[in-house]
């Protein structure tokens, strides 16, 4: 069984487990919502450092261009993305519970969205090209434009003394070691955890681009040396019987 | 002899007076939005935030449609092709960069007029108003550039380049508004200098990464070494040392 995915799996039920049996939060609507801390702060931190990683893939694929780095690349999109998107889904579901209301106008809640969007707007561009090289430059250009704005945007911004006064979202809690530390281990924990299980999936993500790769590459020697088919992108023109 | 990025921003602008395209349907867009701002208002004036906020927001929409413009319809007319052989990638964003924002300083003030005069209400520091709406659009061309550069060979290049435009411009149109409230009178003149610098560091920002841009996306001698790879189930470590 591989290391890594066994790590995570034990992390995952100690955590599970832990998250039940520490108490009720005080100072929230709903205290047994406060627990929805332990996989929105992961997910906004895997979701965070996959930007970084997108960014630095996308700078070594724009300088040496190596099918590695062009894997670890759209890995890292990809997880960010999803990562981001669970980050949204569990701080929409805290917004309703704790502020009663399913979107709540929070300047984090729309800075992270803007944040969301703009890496849907990465895929977008993507899946706009056809020819695999062009695909992979322009996808990495704008990875490593979009870090700026996504640094700005997540952790800038919210912290902006006249945004921080508008905000309900508890920003300064983790920061100034506010958290109990019943809920600080719990914290801690699952970032661990949730790091673990992403690095895995990123691992497999990265192999099974390659090997897709690899097969393509495959495909188009296979079409060259056998002059008799045609390589697999080009569509034949097809007859169309005249009906006089 | 002209270093290749004048020639190019030459090019740029002889191409532009021969047609009148790009400057003309994007000035009258900002025209057409300013007067869409003022028919929705009547005769109320917007207060000094939201005065700012919708400045902003025109300036990047006329930027949105006036930019992208210059890259993609190289790519439609065929002439990208021929214009990369005689110049280097640089050179040609470059001369690309400096039209646009020629261009947009042009409409800018042009908008900026327009606005004052039937939307926003009284100015408090004119000169801020002024050096803030040049900058915006300045920054805004020069973020626009790298979007436009890179949507060239995209499907439904278009639209695509509007929303991958968006999220490169949401910090300018924070600093924008921040810049421009305290010039129509709401905040300190010291938060609009932050504001100011941090404009200028956002308009200087696209003019060194962009350059690397362009020679990493259109240099065709940077290409791939993925054809060389022929083999199934190449290891992490195989792939590593090519």
């Amino acid at each position: 069984m591989n290391p890594r995915l066994l790590i995570a799996g034990l992390l995952g039920v100690v955590m599970t487990g832990y998250i039940y049996s520490v108490p009720d939060a005080r100072l929230f609507r709903d205290p047994a919502m406060a627990r929805i801390l332990f996989t929105h702060v992961p997910s906004a931190f895997v979701a965070s450092i996959f930007f970084v990683v997108a960014a630095w893939a996308g700078l070594q694929v724009l300088g040496k261009g190596r099918v590695l780095h062009r894997a670890r690349l759209h890995a890292a999109v990809e997880l960010g993305a999803l990562f981001a998107g669970f980050t949204m889904a569990t701080g929409i579901l805290f917004s309703r519970v704790q502020w009663g209301e399913w979107w709540h106008n929070d300047p984090r809640q729309t800075s992270f969205l803007i944040v969301l969007l703009s890496y849907l707007a990465l895929l977008g561009l993507r899946g706009a090209f056809s020819d695999p090289e062009k695909r992979d430059k322009t996808t990495a250009a704008y990875a490593v434009a979009l870090l700026l704005p996504a640094i700005f945007l997540t952790f800038i911004y919210p912290r902006l003394p006249h945004v921080a006064q508008q905000s309900f979202h508890p920003s300064t809690t983790i920061p100034k070691g506010e958290l109990d530390t019943a809920y600080q281990i719990g914290l801690w924990g699952n970032v661990t955890a949730f790091l673990v299980l992403a690095f895995f999936v990123y691992g497999l993500r990265v192999r099974q681009e390659l090997h897709s790769r690899a097969l393509e590459n495959l495909d188009d020697h296979l079409a060259d040396s056998h002059h008799d088919s045609p390589d697999s992108r080009v569509r034949r023109p097809v007859a169309v019987r005249r009906e006089d | 002899m002209n270093p290749p990025w004048i020639t190019a921003l030459k090019k740029e602008f002889t191409a532009e007076l021969r047609a009148k395209q790009g400057i003309t349907t994007s000035g009258l867009f900002g025209l057409m939005a300013v007067a869409a701002c003022g028919f929705a208002s009547s005769i109320e004036k917007p207060g000094p935030g939201l005065a700012a906020g919708l400045l902003s927001v025109i300036l990047l929409f006329v930027s949105t449609v006036a930019i992208p413009r210059i890259f993609i319809a190289e790519q439609e007319q065929g002439t990208f092709d021929l214009y990369r052989q005689w110049a280097s990638p640089t050179a040609i964003f470059l001369g690309k960069l400096l039209f646009a924002a020629a261009q947009m300083i042009l409409i800018s003030l042009m908008v900026g007029a327009i606005y004052v005069a039937m939307v926003a209400p009284e100015l408090k520091i004119p000169w801020l108003y002024w050096v803030g709406t040049i900058l915006f659009g300045i920054a805004a061309s020069n973020v626009l550039c790298i979007a436009g550069s890179l949507v060239m060979g995209a499907a439904n290049r278009w639209i695509l380049a509007g929303v991958i435009s968006l999220p490169l411009t949401f910090p300018l149109v924070f600093m924008g508004v921040g810049l421009l409230r305290v010039a129509f009178g709401e905040g300190t003149l010291n938060g609009g200098f932050i504001n100011l610098i941090g404009l200028l560091g956002y308009a200087i920002a696209p003019i060194g990464l962009g350059p690397f841009l362009a020679e990493s996306l259109w240099n065709e001698a940077n290409t791939e070494d993925r054809k060389g790879l022929q083999g199934q189930g190449a290891t992490e470590s195989q792939w590593e040392g090519r």
